[in-house]
């Protein structure tokens, strides 16, 4: 199973290493599922790759939708693509079409976005520029971010979040839910802390950098004076 | 005769099971919003609450199509829609895709439970890099998979290692 473009790390991995990933999943007879709702939200030039169009002599599962690239979350438009070794899946595939029938069909009105969504004019290009909201607003979020001391935070090249680590020499967290919580009560900023995302260290945390220039910078510098009383 | 008062528990099935982007630290979020504070939530990726409103395009087709949009539809959706999904797989790439093959849900969340719950037997692994969006392990571990942990990526960049502190099953690839 891969999330690609990746959340929460921001990644968006290389055909070279998808190939690695490949390999193995070869050598050991796996079936591929891919996630990769983020696919179009690129920085930087960035190329997606479906894991997919390089496997077809696996099952792969492959995941999107318009919830992120076309900002209609709501909506709960999604779908599923199954490619390659289908003749060995049959049975698997009955199964998923007796779960779908189970639940009768998709929410009907939200399907009316997809052929549209998918053929018309792509204005999350726009969003991603260097000059566009998210692109603006993921480098501010970085920069204010890294300027913290003992937090180190990486530049995504994809998706909406930003996955920064706190230096465990400076901020000595044992319980980062706790550090979480404390942070929600002291500053009123939510934020994720990433053993949610089932990284083992309490090291890290996940924002998502949606909000505009100034929220942004408010809550930046909140997270920064929570974590300056942290240190002392 | 009195009604029986033993505690109604929810199902052992969801033991183990854990979706802490909404968990309890956004639960006591809620509750001070409820109390007058005003919180900023970095929390969840959902564009709209920011002003990233949807293209205008996909909401006038919506509302076009809604007063024919009342009854059920193929239980993999509809025809135009997975049409459009089968050309996205060609210009990605993914060769051999038909319109059989795409099924339409509401939302990839509702997918991935129904794909885990449609593979998943009992005690089967699923090999989950570290960190990850946590709702594929809590849909694995609600079909009663487990979640093998793991190929760690590297928290930094989200590449590579193939190391990492955390448990792994013994069953798994050594590589992995």
């Amino acid at each position: 199973m891969i999330i690609n473009p990746n959340n929460p790390t921001g990644a968006n991995y290389s055909p070279a290493f998808l190939e690695e990933l490949l390999e193995l999943a070869r050598q050991h007879n796996l079936i591929v599922f891919a996630d990769e709702i983020y696919d179009k939200i690129l920085y930087d030039g960035e190329q997606h790759t479906s894991i997919a169009a390089m496997a077809d002599d696996l099952l792969c599962v492959t995941f999107n939708g318009l919830s992120k690239s076309y900002r209609v979350a709501g909506f709960r438009a999604g779908w599923m693509i199954i490619s390659g070794t289908k003749h060995r899946a049959a049975d698997f595939i009955e199964g998923l079409e007796m779960l779908a029938s189970m639940r009768l069909c998709a929410n009907v009105p939200a399907q009316h976005a997809i052929q549209t969504a998918l053929g018309g004019y792509q204005s999350i290009n726009d969003l991603v520029l260097p000059t566009g909201r998210l692109g603006k607003q993921r480098d501010l979020a970085v920069s204010l971010l890294n300027d913290i001391p003992g937090v180190s935070c990486v530049t995504p090249r994809s998706a909406l979040y930003l996955f920064p680590r706190l230096d465990p020499n400076i901020y000595p967290i044992e319980d980062d839910e706790a550090f979480a919580l404390d942070l929600l009560r002291q500053e009123k900023v939510l934020v994720v802390q990433g053993t949610a995302f089932n990284w083992p260290q309490p090291d890290h945390f996940r924002i998502v950098f949606l909000p505009n220039v100034d929220d942004l910078t408010e809550s930046i510098q909140r997270i920064g004076s929570y974590l300056e009383r942290l240190r002392k | 005769m009195s009604a029986d008062q033993s505690l109604i528990l929810k199902s052992e099935k969801l033991k183990g099971v854990c979706y802490d982007i909404r968990g309890p630290v956004m639960r006591e979020a809620n509750r001070m919003e409820e109390d007058g504070h005003r919180i900023i939530k970095l929390n969840i990726g959902n564009p709209a609450p920011f002003g990233f409103g949807a293209p205008d395009e996909i909401l006038q087709d919506v509302i076009h199509n809604l007063a024919d949009s009342t009854g059920y539809c193929h239980s993999k959706g509809l025809f135009p829609a997975r049409k459009a999904v089968m050309h996205y797989c060609q210009e990605k790439g993914i060769d051999g895709v038909t319109i059989d093959d795409i099924i339409l849900g509401n939302g990839v969340s509702e997918l991935i439970v129904m794909a885990m719950q449609a593979l998943v037997n009992n005690g089967d692994e699923i090999l989950i890099p570290a960190p990850d969006y946590p709702l594929w392990t809590a849909a694995v571990r609600l079909s009663g998979g487990t979640r093998c942990t793991t190929c760690a990526m590297s928290s930094r960049t989200g590449n590579r290692p193939w190391m990492t502190s955390a448990p792994r099953s013994t069953t798994a690839p050594v590589r992995w």
